[in-house]
């Protein structure tokens, strides 16, 4: 056998830091505040949409690309779901549409106009953010059909609400996607070695815009759900909602290099992130305090890699928290020259 | 002897002199001359810009057989296996595949039933082994990936190979070693009519390495064609029935290896130079060296292990060996790119000892470096020759932290006549320039600092022949100052001509010293490719 | 392998005219100054008002709020940090802290600003420059966290005070100009040499081409993009205090949309976004552009909502043309 201990192979699962955080999380609000815990259903209503944006960078984050541009797309959804029409059987469907074509503009840029999705998705980000306080007007935008609104704020089963029904649903069709289709596994291997993937004959162009269209839907659709838990459009949606899915997604065992995440991770990073938020909105402690937090953990979590971790001199210590799981790599191998 | 150029006769040998040498041709190797080859090159050349890396090679391999293609360090050996492969389209001539053209692209060549495996690992680390084998060729079972056939699929493959390694593992947690493997088992999936292995053996053990000789043999049986490329002559022998000797991007000769000795395989590989002439060649070596400059005591590294030695001042240290021995990676580890497990390197002059723990204090401390890739390390493709040429001495050119222009030019000026840059131009962006003069900018801008020790890899690779000479001369005068010298080199005739001591790596370490007297390309060869038995490979896992 | 050679030994390269070479390098920055030519042309026959002295003396005071931000990111983006999104608390920060403490007067309250900013640029410096971090999340992580600090201190109040300096900076003009204004074009040319010029400058763009050469060359580039962000704290507080200055008033939510607004009148001034090269005269254009843009627009009628949208279309067309134009001329 390889050697593998059951906590060598938990070490290098992918999802392992957003576990350790999770637990960390529940343990310190059992302690701290209970209540939190036990009114978990609405606990879970409020962070939807950074789960739903979390697992939606997935796919673009495993390409080693970045769509800085989820939370305006969210905004746009969503003042597209409050405005086109009356009936929401219509606008909601144009919402997700409206994500679709977003994310097929920010594939084509990156992918045919050969721009970097940083650069590419920050404009799109401005651009965006400008296209929904211009088609609110700067306003929050009530829905016109409030009644179909406001049943979705009933709880269903338990204290699970429609909203949290449709988050689960998202994420195992998303996590099937990854996991089990073919062109989801094939987004892993074009993000972990690319040249692997042309010699293996896998179109990386359609990939990589494929990737961008699923990741703009998806932010799209936790748009139409913040306008239906809401029951208006705000044009300032998604702003802390991309920094909280960055942060999840990154804590939950995606590289910004590529070949790596994993969609249970981003869900257990955005739960845990989630709880850390709720917690300390509970504890009466101010807005302030969850931004200092989220603040620290996604500089945490980025600047922990293996490269930065070294450059500190204290590798020891911080080893294991980079989540890295190659010691041997393979560039060690194949470059010797 | 005669070098003989094109397909050769060689003279016969008595088979009792070496009998250890002399296989008896297998009843399966027997093929009729009549049938198509597995697969053929006819006057194939390849040129990339204006630099020619195969010219007018041709080689016909038939089925059933192990083909190894041989050649010293920028012998065209890759470049011939990626024509082969169809990887690379050739400029002039054809490849035939069993009598049929292969036309360019990975797909052409998989139906054609080439499998190539390469050199630099092309695998995934954060999938696992079963995902890794079977990229692009993904079992699914009603549209889905089948977990279950690609991991039964792997573990089928491993076995084949002797191997046990758990499909469910990450690649990238696997030693060297078994992602060797892995990247082998990725080629069988294919099941190729011709399989081509770049250096398969480069990070294998002794032992591995003979399971691997095994099952090629075995595949071989089985009529599978097998082309190898290696510098590992043992394993050649053992193996392969023919060989293809490449130097300089042509062909030397095709060998029958049952009928040939491993010191006229090496001197094909390097040719037939009278050692009286390279010793004309050369200056006469003062041997009044200075003191030690460097010193380097137990170093282990990446790639790296446990390495020691010396420079002295005036003195040129040359590095040799073959692709694999670690000599990039020994002088990045000395200079504190690569991160040092165990070890000290210590500069010493004018009676200062300074350790040197990171790279910019070796800068600091009076190192100069020109790295073996020019375009993305060694210079700053996009900016001009001039600011290039300024950086290693932006301090000394500014006064309260503004740049004294004039000075700056006239320092890039200056530089650019005494390396004679060509054109002369010092405001020129360096990416318009020749390779040798891009060269020349990644080694002048170090002069205004005086360095003690300048280390050199593979200085002239990619230059054209006057610049080269150009930049021997610049070593020479390096020395004559009294500075100490590294040079990398894959070109032995360049490694001899500048060295005043020749260590020679091998797997990480160095197998042998020699002086520029003892020295000639066949010895350096000698040392670089012979497996001696009781040489263990140390792993880093040691550490 | 085998390396391509360009140009064979011995040719020379060919002589471009000056004018010419300016292009290639700054494409956009040409066209941008014909649209501002035609936009002040516009202005001057088809708007009313556009050219009173109350809508000049507010389009050059905005000018100068937006420039020294401006100015610091151009730097930003030449050393290929893209962006420094924490210029929005640390801008705020700086008007908090002159005016709370500005009863100590202007020799206490302006350096305790500007400390209070640097504070920030160590922060980034840690994560993006010595532990390799990416320069967009790291910013983005630390304007977060820095924008909770600020307002758990403040609680969201609005501070108010000045001094007689600052307040006389901000307000006054000399000779129809405002002071700001003024003072942002000395910077200006200070942040030419700057970028330009000074050892700093060389540093910042050889890292801002190639990261990995530039260490090889002995460059320390930790420090490098440490003083960058220090650069971008400096031109943070500045248009801190200005605006505080003007309006002798402070509060957290003051600085929104800065990032990108300065972000914008770089790109559209013509400096690339993957680094390397950048131009202050490209971003004094940018940020002219940009200004006059929304000032005709707004005058001519165009919703306030709208002017993002714009912005953000503009800099999405400069991107890909940039792109374009520049992957046709061969140069990267």
């Amino acid at each position: 056998m390889n050697g593998h201990t059951l906590l060598t192979q938990f070490k290098s699962w992918t999802a392992f830091r957003a576990v350790i955080l999770l637990a960390l999380v529940v343990v310190v609000l059992l302690a701290v505040q209970p209540t939190a815990l036990g009114s978990y259903g609405i606990a879970l209503s409020r962070i939807v949409d950074v789960w739903l944006v979390a697992i939606a960078l997935v796919p673009v984050l495993v390409l080693g690309e970045i769509d800085l541009s989820v939370g305006s797309t969210m905004a746009v959804t969503a003042a597209v779901a409050a405005q086109v029409s009356g009936n929401l059987a219509v606008s909601i469907p144009l919402a997700l549409i409206t994500g679709a074509v977003v994310g097929l503009i920010n594939g084509l840029l990156v992918v045919k106009v050969g721009i970097n999705s940083f650069i590419t998705t920050l404009g799109m980000l401005i651009t965006l953010q400008g296209l929904a306080l211009a088609i609110t007007d700067g306003a929050p935008v009530p829905l016109q059909d409030s009644t179909r609104a406001l049943e979705f704020s009933v709880p269903l089963i338990g204290q699970i609400t429609p909203d949290i029904i449709i988050a689960v649903a998202a994420t195992a069709a998303l996590w099937f996607f990854m996991t089990k289709m073919r062109t989801g596994r094939e987004l892993y291997i074009i993000g972990g070695n690319a040249e692997a993937a042309a010699s293996g004959g896998i179109s990386i162009d359609t990939r990589k815009i494929l990737a961008f269209i699923i990741c703009s839907c998806v932010a799209g659709l936790a748009g139409v759900v913040d306008t239906l838990n809401l029951v208006a459009a705000s044009p300032t949606l998604g702003s802390t909602v991309m920094l909280l899915a960055i942060a999840a997604a990154v804590v939950g065992g995606a590289s910004l290099s590529g070949g790596r995440a994993s969609v249970i991770g981003a869900v257990i990073g955005a739960i845990a992130l989630g709880g850390i938020s709720i917690g300390l909105q509970m504890s009466g402690l101010d807005s302030s305090v969850e931004s200092i937090a989220i603040g620290a953990i996604l500089f945490a979590a980025i600047v922990l890699t293996k490269e930065g971790v070294r450059a500190l001199r204290l590798p020891s210590l911080l080893g294991p928290l980079t989540g890295a799981s190659s010691d041997h790599t393979a560039a060690a191998a194949g470059k010797a020259r | 002897m005669k070098a003989v150029w094109g397909v050769s006769t060689p003279e016969p040998r008595s088979t009792t002199l070496f009998p250890s040498l002399y296989q008896e041709p297998s009843v399966t190797s027997q093929i009729p001359a009549s049938s198509p080859a597995a697969i053929e090159a006819t006057g194939v050349s390849k040129h990339f810009g204006g630099v020619h890396a195969l010219k007018d090679v041709s080689i016909r391999i038939d089925s059933g057989t192990c083909h190894a293609i041989v050649g010293a360090n920028g012998a065209g050996k890759s470049t011939l296996m990626k024509v082969l492969a169809g990887l690379y389209s050739p400029n002039e001539g054809q490849v035939l595949v069993s009598g049929q053209p292969l036309s360019g692209g990975t797909v052409a060549s998989k139906a054609a039933g080439i499998a190539l495996v390469h050199q630099e690992l092309s695998l995934c680390p954060d999938l696992t082994v079963a995902e890794n084998i079977c990229v692009g060729t993904t079992p699914t079972k009603h549209g889905l990936v089948d977990r279950k056939a690609m991991r039964s699929i792997a573990a089928a493959l491993c076995a084949r190979l002797g191997v046990n390694i758990d499909p469910d593992t990450l690649v990238g947690q696997l030693p060297a070693t078994l992602q060797q493997f892995v990247e082998i088992a990725k080629a069988l999936r294919l099941d190729p009519q011709i399989l081509i292995l770049d250096e398969p053996t480069a990070s294998l053990t002794p032992q591995e390495t003979d399971q691997l000789l095994e099952l090629l043999e075995s595949l071989r049986d089985q009529g599978v064609t097998i082309v190898y490329i290696s510098h590992r002559l043992r394993e050649i022998f053992e193996l392969c029935s023919r060989a293809t000797v490449l130097r300089d991007g042509r062909l030397v000769e095709h060998l029958d290896l049952a009928e040939t000795t491993t010191d006229r395989l090496v001197e094909s590989m390097v040719g037939q130079k009278l050692l009286d002439q390279e010793q004309h060649e050369r200056e006469e070596k003062t041997d009044s060296f200075g003191e030690v400059v460097l010193s380097v005591d137990n170093l282990w590294a990446p790639g790296v292990f446990g390495t020691s030695l010396e420079v002295r001042a005036g003195e040129v240290l040359g590095l040799g060996g073959l692709m694999g021995s670690g000599r990039s990676e020994l002088v990045r580890a000395i200079l504190g790119l690569e991160p040092r497990s165990r070890g000290s390197v210590t500069l010493s002059y004018d009676g200062h000892r300074r350790t040197i723990s990171s790279y910019r204090s070796a800068v600091r401390s009076g190192v100069a470096f020109v790295p073996e890739d020019r375009r993305t390390e060694g210079v700053l493709l996009a900016r001009s020759v001039r600011e290039n040429l300024a950086l290693p001495s932006l301090t000394a050119l500014s006064r309260f932290g503004q740049i004294r222009t004039k000075a700056l030019k006239k320092m890039a000026t200056g530089l650019a006549g005494e390396v004679n840059l060509r054109p002369a131009n010092t405001s020129a962006t360096v990416k318009l320039l020749s390779g040798g003069n891009q060269q020349k900018v990644a080694f002048g801008r170090w002069l205004p600092t005086n360095p003690r020790l300048f280390v050199l890899d593979e200085p002239t690779a990619g230059v054209d022949v006057g610049a080269k000479a150009e930049i021997h001369e610049l070593v020479r005068n390096l020395t004559a100052k009294g500075t100490a010298v590294i040079v990398v080199s894959s070109d032995l005739e360049e490694l001899l001509s500048l060295s005043d001591r020749i260590a020679v790596l091998r797997d990480g370490t160095i197998t042998g010293e020699l002086s520029a007297a003892e020295a000639d390309q066949q010895a350096i060869v000698r040392l670089g490719t012979h497996h001696d038995t009781t040489h263990q490979r140390k792993e880093a896992a040691h550490v | 392998m085998s390396d391509t050679q360009i140009a064979p030994a011995g040719k020379v390269a060919p002589y471009v005219p000056p004018l010419r070479r300016k292009f290639d390098e700054n494409p956009t920055a040409i066209v941008v100054t014909g649209a501002l030519i035609a936009l002040l042309l516009f202005a001057a026959v088809g708007l009313d008002g556009f050219w009173s002295a109350q809508n000049l003396g507010t389009l050059l005071r905005n000018s100068a709020f937006l420039g020294f931000v401006a100015l610091a990111m151009t730097f930003v983006v030449v050393s290929g940090l893209i962006i420094d999104l924490s210029v929005v608390p640390q801008i705020a920060l700086a008007a908090i802290v002159v005016i709370a403490l500005s009863p100590h007067g202007i020799a206490v309250a302006a350096p305790a600003a500007i400390l209070a900013c640097l504070g920030f640029a160590i922060v980034n410096g840690i994560g993006a420059g010595l532990m390799r971090g990416n320069g967009v999340i790291v910013t983005l992580a630390t304007a977060t966290a820095g924008m909770g600090v600020l307002n758990y201190i403040t609680g969201g109040a609005q501070y108010s005070g000045n001094t007689t300096l600052l307040s006389w900076i901000g307000n006054a003009s000399v000779a129809g100009i405002p002071v700001v204004f003024l003072i942002f074009a000395v910077v200006a040319v200070l942040a030419h040499n700057l970028l330009s010029a000074t050892s700093f400058g060389y540093s910042l763009r050889a890292t801002g081409t190639n990261r990995g050469a530039a260490r090889i060359a002995g460059l320390n580039t930790t420090r490098t993009l440490t003083l960058t962000f220090a650069v971008s704290s400096l031109g943070a507080a500045a248009a801190g205090m200005a605006l505080a200055g003007y309006s002798s008033s402070a509060v957290s939510t003051m600085s929104a949309g800065y990032d990108f607004n300065a972000l914008a009148a770089v790109v559209i001034g013509g400096t690339s976004l993957f680094g390397g090269r950048g131009s202050i005269l490209g971003t004094v254009l940018g940020v002219a552009f940009v200004q006059v843009l929304l000032s005709v627009l707004s005058l001519a009628g165009l919703p306030f909502q709208w002017q993002q949208f714009v912005q953000g279309f503009i800099i999405v067309a400069t991107l890909a043309a940039d792109a374009i134009l520049r992957r046709r001329g061969g140069l990267k």
